[in-house]
């Protein structure tokens, strides 16, 4: 990252190009969605997600928020697919500050991501149970 | 300036003129322009003669005598200068001062400092074009103040305040009257023999001079004193001591010179770029134009979206060089207190970008501004899906 640039590299490509930035298509056994926002500030983000036998076989995600959640958002569906539903509930924070070099006044909005997908992960235990 | 950025920020910063680098490139090749003013050898004078040649240069611009101009670093020590010297020179008087919630940092920080100092300071709302309404600066008038400011043409919105009619108000009950005119001078014909301003606030970078130099106006005329706010030497009539950067002042002068030239053409310029921006970028779904030309000097066009998030509008608008909805906040993030003070509500200031232009645009780039709007407003949209807020 350049030392005038607040974003790096990563962000920026994943800013032009969120090819993750998709509604869910497709019939899942099981199909979850959950979003999360940041009171007071524009900052909302929606996943989606597919699950077939345990595992998520396809996730998306919108988002009205700055150029750092969407990559975030964007990089995190790239690293959740094809993981076990227990994924849901990894602590994604620091591996997404530093794997997109995101500065630390945005922490805030990267536990957003979390908070959107510890939802993810609670309503498919939910749904589980029930089934 | 990476080779593909359209600049379209001229209300921060104009390019210097080729015709005043010129200039003083090769002033800073002579020995006469490097020397220091104030030595009275053959070099020093040659110095001193070039500063009072750019101080007459921007004098007639004014239409003013060069005797009433002081050299600052620019219009932020201008503005503190005038504002400060000016309320303290005056405390024995009254210590209240009006000024408008509209100003740049440079005049409201200032204000803010003569409040923690004990001064009383009113702050008038804008009307719906950004105006002050007259009636509320005569109510707002009391025995005891000394000072109104209020800045000639917003940095932020192009609002357009009536000078004349403030400056009549403000002589009528002996109140001395300040405007930060950094965004007009050079870009508007502003009389100063006939408008009745006593304290005016200028830099050259934003008519095609250089950096790091401006100038206080000082009316000539009883009561119009101010106070230093450095001491140190002799220079600029004791108010601004300190050695002058000659080829600084001389570029100033430059610049004033080819802006008396200039000024109806840039206006055209400026006004056929605005109309065809906004004409372009109009039929973008849920935009809209903060204030109309019409209140509005036309180097300027400030437009806000609904349901795009204002830095990532910045970011897809790349190689546009553009201000954010914070503008001169932008660093600090904070919603800009003056798209606020106009009514705006927090989700239109963030998408808010303020558009500029001047001398060095065309209108490729404008069409080029249009359609990277539109396809950015558009992909941000798609990316926000159902998220989208209202």
């Amino acid at each position: 990252m350049r030392p005038d640039d607040p974003y790096s590299p990563e962000v920026r490509l994943r800013f032009a190009n969120p090819v993750n930035a998709l509604p869910l298509k497709g019939a899942y056994p099981v199909a979850l969605s959950a979003a999360a926002s940041m009171p007071g500030e524009i900052c909302e983000i929606q996943f989606s997600a597919g699950i077939e036998h345990g595992r998520i076989a396809e996730i998306g995600f919108r988002a009205l928020a700055c150029p750092h959640v969407i990559a975030a958002a964007d990089f995190l569906c790239s690293e959740l697919r094809g993981l076990a539903v227990s994924a849901f509930a990894t602590v994604w924070t620091n591996k997404l500050m530093a794997a997109l070099s995101i500065p630390e006044e945005k922490t805030g909005r990267i536990f957003l991501l979390e908070d959107a997908l510890t939802s993810l992960g609670e309503q498919y235990a939910a749904e589980h149970e029930m089934g | 300036m990476s080779a593909d950025a359209i600049y379209l920020d001229y209300a921060a910063a104009t390019p210097p003129a080729p015709e005043v680098q010129e200039f003083m490139q090769a002033l800073l090749m002579s020995t006469g322009g490097t020397a220091n003013a104030a030595a009275t050898h053959l070099a020093g004078r040659q110095a001193a003669r070039s500063i009072e040649i750019a101080r007459g240069q921007l004098a007639e611009l004014l239409h003013t005598t060069p005797g009433r101009l002081v050299f600052t670093s620019g219009a932020t020590e201008s503005d503190n200068l005038a504002i400060q010297g000016a309320a303290h020179a005056r405390a024995h008087r009254g210590r209240h001062l009006v000024t408008m919630q509209t100003e740049h940092k440079a005049v409201s920080d200032t204000f803010r400092a003569l409040e923690k100092a004990g001064f009383e300071v009113s702050w008038l709302p804008p009307d719906a074009n950004g105006r002050l309404d007259e009636r509320q600066l005569t109510a707002a008038l009391r025995a005891d103040t000394q000072l109104v400011s209020v800045m000639h043409v917003n940095n932020e919105t192009g609002a357009i305040q009536d000078l004349a009619a403030i400056g009549a108000i403000c002589r009528d009950r002996d109140v001395l009257f300040h405007t930060d005119a950094a965004q007009s001078v050079g870009k508007m014909d502003i009389d100063l023999s006939a408008v009745p301003v006593d304290l005016l606030s200028l830099t050259a970078h934003k008519f095609y001079g250089p950096q790091g130099i401006g100038a206080l106006y000082i009316a000539d005329r009883p009561g119009c004193q101010i106070l230093p706010l450095m001491h140190g030497g002799g220079q600029e009539r004791r108010l601004r001591p300190g050695t002058l950067p000659v080829h600084l002042v001389a570029g100033l002068g430059a610049a004033a010179s080819l802006a008396r030239q200039k000024m109806d053409d840039d206006h055209a310029h400026v006004s056929s770029l605005r109309a065809r921006l906004w004409e372009g970028i109009r039929r973008v779904e849920g935009v809209r134009e903060t204030l109309p030309e019409s209140v509005c000097y036309p180097g300027i066009l400030n437009v806000s979206v609904a349901g795009v998030e204002g830095e990532s509008l910045l970011l897809a608008l790349e190689p546009l060089c553009v201000a954010s909805g914070s503008a001169c906040n932008s660093q600090s993030g904070e919603p800009s207190h003056v798209l606020r003070a106009l009514g705006l509500d927090d989700i239109s200031i963030q998408s808010a970008i303020r558009f500029s232009f001047g001398r060095g645009t065309t209108a490729e780039h404008i069409e080029e501004a249009v359609r990277r709007y539109m396809q950015a407003v558009a992909r941000l949209r798609d990316i926000a899906g159902d998220a989208r807020a209202a």
